[in-house]
């Protein structure tokens, strides 16, 4: 039997509440691409955010399925901005504090050009002015403008390009479908730990001494260049 | 209903200080001449009672009284110092998952009618025993010490109460068991590096102070007794800004400049 999906709207979106399906169960995906069909006699054009319960994010399958869900979406000519987990403080951030800045048609064209793993083209760009918080997660298929800080064991996981107005103190993984070009920008660059694409650089120690030693909080640049993932000043 | 207000004392991280603050600042508050009530929530780790030094007196707790096993008149407890002051202790023999959310509210709402201030000391955690805690809460209180992992945990208690903004109108942070000495000489977070990251407004600064153990284990809150010592001073101050009182911030080591950085912050 399928049921149908909980539908939350909010002057700032609309989104899927996935929190009690068995999102592993090879069931969930055939039942699911009826209930789009359903979502889409209303939804059809509109994009939404899904909220899936945490425990998921540990399954070895979890970026297979959720690109499975992207792609039943995208059929019904849904486009899915973001997605969420189930924690109270990531949902009310989510849903109080975005806004969208439409992607400029000269990015987006860019933007297509490039192999990006998951060839759908990237969705709007996710606006928060929030502080992230310790705990708090943002998966997000696009790019994503931070206005506020990113605090120790707070998490943002992009396809895209990560931009932070403020302190990057936590974990921030940018073009994390396997987009080599994808770049991390930081008012100040004060983290653990940066990952792009499938590269890890971890350099807590040794930018803490550099930090005291000059004081000057430049914005930084994190990319990967010939292989290896560097930091240097914006500008 | 009443103009009471609900305050919640939480830390995310156990042992930095939640049941020494609440007991302090519950008897600070009550000896401004408030009515006051201080609620251990910690249930089955109870300890707010031994702090009170009215361990023996305890006949009834909160569990009891959610359970209708008896009034809540017959649950709360009376200071032996303090007439105005009134505490509900923790069930020992049960575990958090004998209350829900809805029972605490009805209690703590109960509580409204007849206190001025219901302090409410909350477990270590972010699990229901938390959630329990904050469920009625129109303020809350992080206490939080000057290390790492304290303010990590504190950090993401502030994303959870953030996230109920509507309800907890404020969010305000106590750092305990700070150490000027080990400040000066950067062996020790700075008040400034804790509220860079957490960024909410400070309402106390409490001394590392020995003083505090031995109050403890003596079970009479520090800020009871008559003296100029730093802990319970801070505590005394704590309580006055509650209310709404402009007091300055203590200099907690005259000798060097951490109270010009510490001053310039508020300033």
């Amino acid at each position: 039997m399928v049921t149908q999906i909980p539908i939350k709207k909010n002057k700032k979106g609309t989104f899927l509440d996935l929190r009690s399906e068995q999102l592993n169960s090879p069931d969930f995906i055939r039942d699911f691409a009826d209930q789009a069909k359903d979502l889409a006699k209303f939804l059809s054009g509109a994009s939404v955010s899904i909220i899936i319960d945490p425990s998921i994010k540990n399954d070895e399958n979890f970026d297979l399925i959720i690109r499975e869900i992207r792609t039943e979406l995208n059929q019904e000519n849904i486009s899915l901005k973001a997605v969420l987990d189930s924690f109270e403080a990531t949902e009310s951030l989510i849903s109080n504090n975005t806004k969208n800045i439409p992607m400029s048609s000269e990015e987006a064209a860019s933007r297509s050009e490039k192999e990006v793993l998951d060839t759908s083209v990237l969705p709007e760009t996710l606006y928060v002015e929030a502080n992230l918080r310790s705990g708090q997660l943002i998966r997000y298929p696009g790019n994503v403008f931070v206005v506020g800080d990113v605090n120790p064991s707070a998490e943002i996981i992009a396809a895209g390009d990560v931009i932070i107005w403020g302190t990057l103190r936590g974990i921030v993984h940018a073009g994390a479908d396997g987009d080599k070009e994808a770049k991390v920008i930081a008012m100040d660059l004060s983290a653990g730990q940066v990952r792009i694409a499938d590269k890890v650089a971890a350099f807590k120690e040794v930018r803490a001494k550099d930090k005291k030693k000059d004081g000057n909080k430049v914005p930084e640049l994190v990319k990967i260049e010939n292989n290896d993932i560097i930091v240097k000043r914006y500008f | 209903m009443s103009n009471s207000k609900v305050i919640v004392v939480t830390s995310g991280k156990g042992g930095v200080g939640k049941t020494t603050t609440t007991a302090n600042i519950g008897a600070a508050l009550a000896s401004l001449g408030k009515k006051v009530c201080v609620v251990d929530m910690d249930i089955g780790l109870r300890n707010l009672d031994i702090l009170m030094g009215l361990e023996n007196r305890v006949v009834y707790n909160l569990v009891d009284v959610i359970e209708g096993s008896c009034k809540l008149k017959q649950a709360l407890v009376k200071d032996k110092k303090v007439p105005n002051l009134c505490m509900l202790a923790a069930a020992q023999t049960r575990d958090k998952t004998a209350v829900n959310g809805e029972q605490v509210l009805e209690l703590i709402n109960e509580l409204r009618t007849e206190f001025d201030i219901v302090l409410v000391d909350c477990p270590a955690g972010i699990e229901s025993g938390f959630q329990n805690s904050i469920v009625g809460a129109d303020e809350a209180l992080v206490v939080v010490t000057p290390e790492m992992s304290s303010v990590r945990d504190a950090d993401r208690i502030v994303g959870l109460l953030e996230a109920r903004k509507d309800q907890i109108g404020a969010v305000r942070l106590i750092v305990n068991r700070v150490k000027p000495g080990l400040i000066e000489t950067h062996q020790m977070m700075s008040i400034e590096d804790i509220t860079e990251i957490l960024a909410i407004e400070p309402i106390g600064i409490v001394p590392d102070d020995e003083d505090v153990v031995i109050s403890t284990n003596k079970g009479e809150p520090l800020s009871l007794l008559d003296t100029n010592k730093s802990a319970g001073q801070a505590y005394r101050n704590i309580a006055r800004r509650l209310l709404g009182e402009d007091v300055p911030f203590m200099d907690l080591n005259k000798k060097v400049g951490i109270f010009k950085k510490i001053k310039a912050l508020f300033a």
